[in-house]
């Protein structure tokens, strides 16, 4: 078993276990706002303050499921031979959504024409390529920007095209490798307003 | 309405009997069994209405009971509840013939409103059986009653 197939397996292990972790502290969480509901103790205003945290609670169990569930099929799929793009570019935003949301920056995935894309080569050289774009997009656009990323293929190759609003956001794909591995091309358009990870598809 | 006969099927008991006493604050009783065996073993027993079962277990996984339960013929419908599965899960267990499929952690009134659903599904197919039944044609009746999504291939 290779280096990258553990990885995966561990990682896939490890989020399954976090699932069940999750389950059993929401489900719980969700017993107490029951029992504290049922109390005709506690007055309404501090029923009411109690209801405000658990809410909250509740929401991060969300957050957290979504983060685990994406890692999970993350690792479980990092040994297959072909990558489904759109699962792992929603993967990849979910890794990356807190850092975004700090800077202001949101992503919109646009399947479009590349319905069903699947790259023909492993996850991992795949999700490091669109990852590292991703990220610059993050680091390197102003707040408020949105990034739309669109899915397409043409003559065997797909390609995920990062397009930034507002237009004319250029500058964020300095420093963004051209030839990030072998097979897979970042090429930059439009003087570095928008990034394409382009690679084999089926 | 009748007070529905439900079990609760899921190897980790600290969210199992959570959920059981989360579900009886809502005025849904039900039974928890902590394996597929122990699923099993009541299913051999007892008929409930309405099985929440996860599909992850040692032992006899929640596919298989499900599997058996739609073998079994007897007019229960299941629903899903599991941190685990992948599409392909859902596909298969939807076609076996599952009647809803959650992820957790899930929304307890979700949960509830599948419950209650699944519940009205089994009393309008067994209305229609029996409508069946009185014209005479038993063998319409049995199949609305195990068919929900994999018919002739139950059991296989």
């Amino acid at each position: 078993m290779g280096g990258e197939t553990v990885t995966g397996r561990l990682t896939a292990m490890a989020m399954h276990d976090m699932l069940n972790v999750l389950a059993v502290l929401k489900e719980n969480a969700g017993l107490l706002e029951d029992l504290i509901g049922l109390e005709p103790a506690i007055p309404a205003a501090q029923k009411a303050r109690f209801g405000g945290l658990f809410r909250i609670m509740q929401e991060q169990f969300g957050v957290g499921s979504d983060l685990a569930e994406a890692l999970k099929r993350f690792g479980s799929e990092a040994a297959q031979p072909h990558a489904d793009v759109a699962p792992l570019l929603r993967t990849l935003l979910a890794v990356l959504r807190r850092k975004a949301r700090g800077r202001k920056v949101s992503f919109v995935v646009d399947e479009g024409g590349g319905r069903g894309l699947r790259a023909a080569l492993p996850p991992a050289p795949l999700a490091a390529a669109l990852f590292a774009a991703l990220e610059r997009a993050v680091d390197g656009l102003a707040a408020g920007s949105v990034v739309r990323l669109l899915l397409a293929a043409r003559d065997g190759r797909g390609m995920v095209r990062f397009i930034a609003e507002p237009g004319g956001a250029s500058g964020w794909t300095d420093g963004l490798q051209t030839g990030p591995a072998e097979d897979i091309a970042c090429e930059i358009k439009d003087g570095g307003a928008e990034c394409r990870v382009c690679f084999p598809c089926l | 309405m009748k007070k529905i006969k439900l079990l609760l099927v899921d190897d980790e008991e600290n969210f199992v009997r959570t959920l059981a006493e989360r579900l009886q604050i809502r005025e849904l009783g039900s039974q928890v069994a902590l394996s597929g065996e122990e699923a099993l073993d009541f299913l051999a027993k007892d008929t409930p209405d309405v099985i929440v079962l996860d599909l992850r277990m040692p032992g006899i996984d929640g596919m298989e009971v499900l599997r058996r339960v739609k073998r079994s013929k007897k007019p229960i419908q299941v629903i899903i509840l599991t941190g685990h599965g992948t599409d392909k899960d859902k596909e298969e267990a939807m076609r076996i013939g599952a009647f809803e499929y959650h992820k957790k952690p899930v929304d307890i009134d979700s949960l509830v409103f599948s419950i209650k659903n699944a519940y009205r599904k089994k009393m309008e197919d067994m209305m229609v059986a029996a409508t069946f039944a009185q014209a005479g044609d038993f063998e319409s009746a049995e199949q609305i009653l195990i068919d929900d999504g994999m018919k002739d291939k139950a059991g296989e």
